[in-house]
């Protein structure tokens, strides 16, 4: 037994060498002199890459509405309710939302790994099984043939890079969790296996990525043209694959699934030439056929839009090198899926994110069947120069978006993260939560819990006791800070919520007892927010006493009693005032904060609590610089809102008391 | 052989053309964008400066023996083209059209506003009914003059092509700097006073309008679309930009502490006084710089989705470009 014991690390590594390496380079000393240590270390480092990721998205509670989703019905269903709520995007029926029926498969795991880390680990390795699969099919086709191909040890090394090295596979991972980065690891398995000729093994593959919804249904319809291209001779395998993936979307359909999947919102447009009513019946009565019969018809609408995406299209198949997704082995559904991404009306369809990831994966085995291809042809230098020009571009594209990875997807502190770890140490199980949509993700293993999100959605109350954790100013919210100050105000004085925390930015409130029945109304946008919620760096929020009372204080200390108080309002003329109370001088500032302008400034005397209030006009002329790389490494970054970001502030020379009760900005009537 | 060589010529060539292309491009936007600030040099002991035109500045000077004189300064070069001696109490300037300075002496008893050639010629000389404290000149032959009379204020208007003082109209308490803006008979009149309040006369009217912005040394832009003040705070300095008609703030930017007088430069632009240690500067500002925009851009974008708004048809059409400078900002 212990001799087994002792054995296991070397059968673990001969396991691992046998998964990372294909017979001909494993035999071969001189293949495997260079190739061995170069996948064993960009896999390590693509494995850590993955791992610490996610460890980093988990310790900032940078997992949003997405994951919530996904975590909340994975939650629920280990916990025995097998049918479980969305009440993140109130459904009534988790799998009417896209049908994703694998969570019910992955949620035993729960039973033993209920974090949400355990979730995010789940997604890596799904991700990580794609990227091993496609090397391993890179192998197959590089030491495949006989004789053997020349330069095929330094293909090898340029085709592991692009893999490893692409930075959209790692943005796919540090996003949430979605179907298509799970089938993804099907898809590409089903297609090797096809490769291989295992047709039994490929085609269990194939159903599994039924398993992930009506999405990645259109992956499998990509898979049966793959088929069809490759196997014209034989086209029952790939006329069956588009039979069922096509099928299985029709059904899932018919059945009531899809319910979030915008299929009309995103491809009506093609058909309308523009984006209609949703109240329209006509709107809601698109079938899959219909949209299909209608861009068919409409062809130059599509290609208007292919055109106006173009940089959205480069910035998806640079880093893989452009060539590969017109190999006839990935052409399906790397193609198939680019196009769909493409000619989707929303933006960030189209931008290098998780809905392509078909697209980079089996892109990079496309490239390495097209470095085979021209070496077959005679045509070994410019494949061999292509191959080190594609893989020079892949570190061109990871070095300048890996480092981008943490910034963009983690945008909560330290302290923060700390605060919320109390939190959410603290709140019950049985409790609704109802938070910004940045953290949701950590606090959805519950029956109910839901984001703040935009707009004015009411949230339904559920429980006895019900907990709001608002973190206005950190996270990826897609509530304005206005709708969370607004939304402690309302909470505060419409439905009397007692404040358990607020420390860090973090605000946590419950309502417990009174009604049960109600809605909560937490209005879309307020002209005026309670100063307690947004107290400058130095001041503080002085929360005793009736509500009425309570404020942001600043004592003798130089700096901002109140700051952060933000709208993002049109161009206009507009009135700023606080409700103050002062011992010493201070003044109202108004800053366009996109600009990072001061706009007007207004002394006030001391004096007691009374409204002051400064005029002035919004010009509206800034605009927010988001990234969007260097040279020819850059992507079609989604623009920011429009408006600039108006900040009220008001600062204090450091003399005497001044509390600040209310902030306002409303606009001058013409 | 000949075909490699006719191909490397034609290959040459195509360079040597596209190099050339971008190269004129290049300087073309160069030419016509210019420098959006730049600090001219001033004589030492500058206390006022105005646009004489687009090419130069006139400069009150007073040296450290109590002499004043006025100084034609050339933007460009930043070297003086002319001086010729003024009033030793001379408190301010304004140029009457390229060609003439009004050089404003403050006498306890009896004011005189000179008219002087940029040679330095003394044409006419107006004895004023009070005190003067401040001259605008909005129009060529027109002059405005603020002045002191007992504890009050009043603003004269000379016409200096028919020689003619007019009736003095009554200003706000207290005014100390005024500006005028418009073309004749239809002037605005713009004061500040100590406590850094503004109002200002529009034309036709009567009465004097408080503005909601506050702010001292006012001058009206240009095209008189906008109004810039100073607005000293908290040991820094700053100028105001307030739009107009509407007389709201639109921005404040910060300005050397030592600003003490803004100019109309005549050509758009804004020019400040400025003083450190030794060196005394006319900083311009170009009547295109962000700093000094009034108007909104009417779409930033050609694409948006929102907060809340449901995504705008036009999503997939490329950004809009920033408006052309129309001359109309400032």
């Amino acid at each position: 037994m212990l001799a087994r014991v002792g054995r296991a690390p070397a059968a673990l590594g001969a396991v691992v060498d046998k998964l990372l390496l294909c017979r001909a380079v494993r035999e071969d000393p001189a293949e495997a002199r260079v190739l061995r240590p170069l996948a064993y270390a960009a896999f390590a480092a693509c494995a850590a890459m993955l791992a610490i990721t996610s460890i980093v998205e988990f310790r900032h509670y940078a997992l949003t509405n997405d994951f919530g989703e996904i975590y909340q019905a994975y939650h629920q269903i280990s916990h025995g309710d097998w049918n479980p709520e969305n009440t993140l995007d109130v459904l009534p029926k988790f799998w009417t939302g896209h049908a994703e029926l694998y969570l019910w498969v992955l949620a035993p795991i729960a039973y033993l790994f209920p974090s949400p880390l355990a979730l995010q680990f789940i997604q890596d390795i799904f991700g990580l099984s794609a990227c091993i699969v496609a090397w391993r099919w890179m192998q197959s086709m590089l030491y495949g043939p006989v004789p053997p191909l020349a330069h095929r040890r330094a293909f090898a090394a340029c085709s592991l890079l692009v893999l490893v090295l692409n930075p959209w596979i790692y943005w796919t991972y540090g996003f949430d969790i979605h179907s298509e980065s799970i089938s993804i690891a099907f898809v590409v398995g089903a297609a090797y296996a096809f490769y291989l000729r295992r047709t039994w093994l490929a085609f269990g593959l194939a159903l599994c990525v039924l398993l992930e919804g009506d999405v990645t249904a259109t992956h499998l319809v990509g898979l049966g043209v793959t088929l069809l291209i490759v196997r014209w001779r034989k086209p029952w395998f790939g006329l069956a694959l588009v039979v069922i993936g096509a099928g299985w979307l029709q059904l899932t359909h018919v059945l009531g699934a899809g319910v979030q999947s915008a299929f009309n919102f995103n491809y009506g447009y093609l058909l309308y030439g523009f984006v209609p009513d949703p109240s329209l019946p006509q709107f809601h009565a698109l079938t899959v056929s219909q949209v299909a019969a209608g861009i068919a018809t409409h062809p130059l609408q599509s290609l208007a839009v292919l055109r106006d995406k173009w940089l959205a299209s480069y910035a998806n198949t640079a880093p893989i090198g452009f060539i590969g997704i017109l190999s006839p082995w990935t052409l399906g559904v790397a193609l198939l899926v680019l196009v769909e991404n493409q000619l989707a009306f929303a933006l960030a369809y189209a931008q290098p994110i998780f809905q392509n990831v078909p697209v980079y994966i089996f892109g990079s085995v496309g490239f390495t069947w097209m470095l085979v291809r021209a070496t077959r042809a005679s045509w070994t230098k410019v494949a061999t120069a292509f191959a080190v020009l594609a893989a020079l571009n892949s570190v061109g594209w990871a070095a300048v978006w890996i480092p981008q990875l943490y910034p963009h997807w983690v945008r909560l502190s330290t302290a923060t993260a700390s605060v919320l770890d109390t939190v959410r140490g603290s709140v019950g199980d049985d409790d609704q939560v109802v938070t910004t949509q940045g953290i949701v993700g950590a606090f959805a293993g519950r029956k109910y819990a839901s984001a703040l999100w935009l707009g004015a959605r009411p949230t339904n109350r559920r429980t006895d006791m019900v907990d709001f954790i608002f973190v206005p100013y950190e996270g990826i919210n897609v509530e304005s800070p206005n709708r969370t100050l607004g939304a402690l105000d309302v909470l505060v004085n419409k439905y009397h919520a007692q404040i358990k925390l607020a420390d860090r930015g973090v605000w946590w409130l419950t309502v417990s007892g009174g009604d049960q029945g109600i809605q909560f109304q937490l209005p879309a946008k307020s002209a005026s927010v309670p100063a307690w919620a947004c107290p400058g760096r130095l001041a503080y929020a002085d929360l005793f006493g009736p509500s009425d009372r309570w404020a942001s204080v600043l004592r003798n200390t130089r700096g901002d009693v109140v700051s952060r108080a933000y709208w993002r309002v049109p161009a206009g003329n507009y009135r700023a005032g606080v409700e103050i109370e002062g011992s010493g001088p201070s003044a109202l500032e108004v800053w366009d904060q996109t600009l990072d302008q001061p706009i007007t400034r207004t002394p006030i005397s001391p004096g007691p609590r009374r409204t002051v209030t400064v005029d002035f006009r919004a010009l509206d002329r800034g605009t927010n610089d988001i990234y969007k790389g260097v040279g020819p490494f850059r992507i079609d970054a989604e623009d920011p809102p429009v408006h600039d970001n108006l900040e009220v502030r008001l600062f204090s020379p450091g003399r005497g008391e001044i509390r600040v009760y209310r902030v306002s900005l409303e606009p001058i009537p013409a | 052989m000949v075909d490699r060589a006719a191909a490397a010529l034609w290959r040459r060539a195509w360079c040597a053309l596209a190099c050339a292309g971008l190269a004129m491009s290049g300087c073309a936007i160069h030419a016509a964008s210019g420098p959006q600030e730049r600090l001219i040099p001033l004589p030492p002991g500058s206390v006022d400066v105005a646009g004489v035109d687009d090419a130069h500045l006139a400069v009150l000077v007073r040296d450290p023996s109590g002499h004043s004189s006025v100084a034609i300064v050339e933007r460009e070069a930043g070297v003086v083209t002319a001086r010729f001696n003024v009033p030793t109490d001379t408190v301010a300037i304004a140029p009457d059209g390229p060609l003439h300075v009004y050089a404003l002496g403050a006498r306890p008893a009896t004011s005189v506003l000179g008219v002087y050639s940029v040679g330095g010629a003394r044409e006419q000389a107006y004895p004023l009914p009070g005190v003067a404290l401040s001259v605008a000149a909005p129009a060529d032959d027109e002059a405005f003059v603020l002045l002191r009379r007992g504890g009050g204020r009043a603003v004269v208007e000379v016409q200096t092509a028919r020689r003619f003082m007019h009736a003095a109209i009554p200003a706000p308490p207290g005014a100390e700097s005024l500006a005028v803006s418009g073309e004749a008979p239809a002037f605005s009149l713009l004061v500040s006073d100590a406590s850094e309040r503004l109002w200002e006369r529009l034309p036709g009217g009567l009465v004097w309008h408080r503005l909601g912005a506050a702010g001292s040394d006012p001058v009206y832009s240009d095209s008189g679309n906008a109004i810039y003040a100073l607005q000293p705070f908290d040991g820094n300095g700053y100028v105001a930009v307030i739009a107009r008609p509407f007389n709201l703030p639109a921005r404040l930017f910060p300005v050397e502490r030592s600003v003490g007088r803004l100019g109309d430069g005549r050509d758009g632009s804004l020019v400040l006084l400025q003083h450190d240690g030794d060196a005394w500067n006319a900083r311009s500002i170009a009547c295109r710089s962000p700093l000094l925009a009034v108007r909104a851009f009417v779409n930033k974008h050609g694409r948006y989705f929102d907060e809340g708004h449901f995504p705008d048809p036009g999503a997939t059409l490329p950004p809009t470009p920033e408006p052309a400078y129309t001359g109309d900002e400032c």
